[in-house]
């Protein structure tokens, strides 16, 4: 699978200005991203896992083109496409597509959905009537739905079946990466186990490269080649997904395993219940961001910002227990 | 065994739409032990959080009670008056909701939303209500409980909103507790710690807890026993470890094998076809064969009833009769 | 359920289908030619040959009345049109782009809205002369400002959707956004709008025409018709019965209409 990577982001940075309380206030900042790198290999699913507020659908706004980043660059198939946004030329923008949380919000109430999965064809100019009609029937086919839906408006649709169209209407244009931003979250279970099937078939069958976005850790083990954890704007912990799943290096990374409520019994750790709530990210706290909630927290911790420390190859954690 | 507090018996509630009356609670029945955990697991639409608004009387008005009945301690309750309904609610059986933000007034501060309900209650002076609504903030965890008392909802974080909802519901010392989704909304290491404190209420303030969520991992980790409930009905129910181990409900097993963990990876995911009717979609027979994989001809034909197959154990499936049986 | 309740809709459809229907008549047949003047027969009351009377100059008043309802929607869909069409431009672009442009364009708008609506257009048509075009533009300019904050509302609701960020993601430009994704959406709290602003316009034609500012003779309008009639309250009460009550029920049934509208889309929601 170590190939040549399709997308690279380096030192990504998101910055989004606070209104003032008050006209004389300095201007403050949320670091909603901060410093993010990570690169993307043709065929594999990385898996971006936090909890509300880490940056995770940020980034994937970001890599989506959706937002500009304050600072830092994003290369797919070794071109830069952030900077002025003429660079995010057509043909970039349509080999990367995005699926949304909500299936309910993210179609059109207004139009049928025949409409909607023909929009992207329609924007590109590709093929006349017939031949678009016909490539919304074969994309209907593929995610499973039966072509009499093409006539529905959404909101006689389920949860599922919309998430079946937002998938398909992402792959309208041929992508080769998609990024799926909490595509399962607002699904039920067993529904939710449908899409994930539905996601890694289709990964197989068109050669997809996927970016996938979950608070759900059970969710982005399942679906994950290798995986970033976020906290607070940063990946503090990034590896193989078996190799983390295996020995969690960061306090943060043992924590969020341990508190995914399980079925089966808890064997491989003891269960670590973090104290309070994540900081508020205008002013994250000085050092590691993660010291005043973790239970191994050193004089060093609240001083320095720990590096980012290869324990092993290719596994990477930002923590100051395992400086040299 | 331990005292039965409260008691459902074949509850039937229906929605009045422009459709007509449909159908959402068909016959439900379960009990509730004195001092136990109770978890209502389902997806959506399977009717869990209309029957614990049922419990407290509190129905959306375009739905009602068709038949059946709720007792509490031995008492008839759902023919209550609404003024006795209301001395029960808060007093006997609170209520906290999935989202905290919701249920508190943005507009006042904590404290004054939380003082109000004991001062109604117990016509008790605003100094002793304030000290007791501390007592119980520390009591959920809330260490700075003083500070928190003048803050208004919008400065605290979700965990903490939901630590004060917990602290308002338990005031009165309630002796039944229902938890409708309370750790939904919330991050999960949130959700880890509002779940022991959850037990932690249970074992020392000896409340009766009803603890209703989507996710059976959570139920798992945190219920005694567990009704499954699914397009209406109950279709299984038994002790956490019985129905973790043994569960004999396709849709029960369905539940738990369409969870993504390690083991899985690799392979797909058992999902259950299909997707849980709408209330106007009537089957024949069993409400889940059209998506039940075992699903044979008697299904389709007649309704399983709520049998038991071993002591405390029952389940709505014709099929998990039989392998009991034999 | 709440659909048979709505009895506003009903009244209001009522109201505005008989005017509708009388004017569409109009269009074909009335009973007199109205502007004929008969002298011989001035204010005569209602009888079975004049069935609203006649005027001071012996016109058939019922004749005047259902031309009359021509220049009324006339003037009433000509300037909601030209409000509703530079409203929705000014709001989608305002509540899209957000902003400055927003900023820049709201306060012109609050600014219009400062005026009352009658000085506004008294000094349109002092400055561009009497005419029922300039009585069409200055109405319907004047009620830009309501379509345009109801559609910027609508715009900055609808911008932060998914299906918005969606469409910016398979590549469809701002224009494809506003106008073809969000502008549907917004539509039907314009509608309603549109049709209460169209009592407004109705209401407004009649009273710069009373003021003798508005359509100009010999074309009937109830505005004029009222003007003239005021003259002769007591010697023919008939006479203003007829503009006043016309221009009353029209100005009920579409506020009517817009109100059954919006009772309507909420029982959906």
């Amino acid at each position: 699978m170590k190939n040549e990577p399709l997308l690279e982001v380096e030192s990504l940075h998101k910055h989004f200005s606070v209104p003032k309380q008050r006209i004389w206030e300095r201007e403050r900042y949320v670091k909603a991203v901060d410093g993010v790198s990570f690169e993307i290999y043709r065929g594999e699913t990385f898996g971006l896992v936090g909890e509300s507020g880490c940056g995770k659908s940020t980034m994937g706004l970001m890599i989506g083109g959706l937002i500009s980043p304050s600072k830092g660059k994003i290369y797919f198939e070794r071109n830069i496409i952030t900077g002025s946004g003429k660079n995010f030329s057509n043909k970039i923008r349509r080999n990367m597509q995005i699926v949304f949380q909500d299936p309910y919000a993210s179609l059109n109430p207004k139009k049928k959905i025949g409409w909607t999965l023909e929009e992207p064809l329609v924007i590109y100019r590709e093929g006349n009537k017939q031949e678009r009609q016909k490539k919304v029937y074969e994309m209907m086919e593929l995610v499973g739905l039966e072509e009499s839906i093409a006539n529905r408006y959404p909101h006689e649709l389920s949860g599922g079946q919309r998430q079946r169209i937002a998938i398909a209407r992402a792959l309208m244009l041929n992508p080769q990466f998609i990024i799926g931003d909490e595509p399962v979250s607002a699904l039920d279970v067993s529904i939710q186990a449908q899409i994930l099937n539905l996601m890694k078939r289709l990964q197989s069958k068109l050669n997809l490269t996927y970016l996938f976005i979950s608070h759900d850790l059970n969710v982005i083990h399942y679906m994950s080649d290798r995986v970033g954890v976020m906290y607070l704007g940063e990946i503090v912990e990034k590896a193989h997904v078996e190799k983390i799943y295996e020995r969690a290096y960061h306090p943060y990374t043992k924590s969020l395993f341990s508190a995914i409520p399980s079925i089966e019994p808890n064997t491989n750790s003891e269960r670590i219940i973090l104290k309070g709530d994540a900081p508020n990210p205008v002013c994250p706290p000085t050092g590691c961001r993660f010291h005043p909630r973790c239970p191994y927290a050193m004089d060093v911790c609240s001083k320095n910002s720990p590096q980012n420390i290869e324990v092993e190859k290719g596994h990477f954690v930002r923590c100051h227990l395992y400086n040299k | 065994m331990n005292n039965i507090l409260l008691k459902v018996e074949d509850l039937h509630i229906a929605f009045h739409t422009s459709k007509g009356s449909l159908p959402a609670i068909k016959g439900v029945s379960f009990e509730v032990e004195e001092g136990e955990i109770l978890g209502i697991v389902g997806e959506s639409g399977c009717g869990k959080s209309i029957t614990s608004l049922a419990l407290m009387g509190l129905l959306p008005q375009n739905s009602e009670i068709v038949s059946g009945n709720i007792y509490f301690e031995n008492k008839n309750i759902n023919s209550l008056k609404e003024e006795d309904m209301q001395k029960l609610r808060g007093n006997e059986i609170s209520m906290i909701f999935q989202e905290p933000m919701n249920s508190l007034n943005p507009v006042y501060k904590i404290g004054h939303q939380m003082i109000e309900g004991l001062i109604l209650h117990f016509g008790i002076s605003k100094k002793e209500a304030k000290e007791r609504t501390i007592n119980m903030m520390k009591e959920v965890g809330l260490a700075r409980a003083t500070e928190i008392f003048n803050s208004y909802p919008h400065e605290l974080s979700g965990g903490m909103r939901q630590r004060i909802m917990i602290a308002m519901a338990l005031i009165c010392k309630p002796k039944l507790l229902i938890a409708d989704e309370p750790t939904t909304a919330l991050d999960v290491t949130i959700q880890a710690q509002i779940l022991e404190l959850m037990k932690k209420i249970n074992r020392e303030m000896k409340t009766t807890i009803i603890f209703i969520s989507h996710d059976i991992g959570v139920i798992a980790q945190t219920c005694d026993r567990v009704v499954v409930m699914y397009a209406g009905q109950v279709v299984e129910q038994a002790k956490v470890d019985e129905i973790i181990k043994r569960g004999a409900h396709p849709y029960t097993r369905g539940l738990m094998e369409a969870i993504p963990t390690h083991q899985k990876r690799g392979t797909p995911l058992k999902a259950i076809k299909g997707r849980v009717p709408s209330l106007l979609e009537r089957a024949k027979g069993c409400s889940f064969a059209s998506r039940c994989e075992k699903a044979v001809k008697q299904c389709t034909e007649k309704k399983p009833l709520l049998n038991s197959i071993k002591d405390k154990h029952q389940v709505r499936c014709f099929l998990a009769q039989e392998e009991g049986e034999a | 359920m709440k659909l048979k309740k709505n009895l506003a809709l009903y009244i209001g459809v009522g109201i505005v289908a008989i005017l509708l229907f009388l004017m569409i008549i109009s269009l074909f047949y009335t009973p007199y030619d109205a502007n004929k003047m008969v002298i011989a027969e001035r204010f005569q009351a209602p009888s079975i040959k004049h069935w609203l009377g006649t005027d001071n100059f012996g016109r058939d008043i019922l004749s005047r009345i259902m031309e009359g309802s021509q220049t009324a929607f006339y003037v009433g869909t000509v300037s909601v049109l030209i409000a509703l069409i530079g409203g929705i431009i000014i709001g989608a672009l305002a509540g899209y782009m957000g902003g400055w442009v927003d900023e820049v364009v709201m306060r012109i708008i609050d600014a219009l809205m400062a005026f009352p609506s009658i000085l506004l257009a008294l000094v349109f048509i002092a400055v561009f002369g009497v005419s029922t075009q300039n009585t069409m533009l200055a109405i319907g300019i004047r009620s830009i400002p309501t379509f345009a904050r109801i559609a910027r509302s609508g715009f900055i609701q609808y911008k932060e959707f998914e299906f918005v960020k969606a469409a910016k993601a398979i590549g469809a430009g701002p224009f494809r956004i506003m106008f073809i994704h969000i502008l549907p959406n917004v539509m039907s709290s314009l509608i309603i709008a549109a049709s209460m602003g169209f009592a407004t316009a109705v209401l407004a034609e009649a009273g710069l025409s009373y003021l003798g500012l508005g359509v100009q003779p010999p074309h009937p309008s109830w505005g004029r018709m009222l003007n003239e009639a005021q003259g002769y309250l007591m010697k023919a009460p008939w006479y203003t019965f007829a503009p006043g009550t016309v221009i009353t029920m029209s100005v009920l049934g579409f506020n009517l209409l817009g109100d059954g509208i919006r009772d309507m889309c909420d029982t959906r929601k």
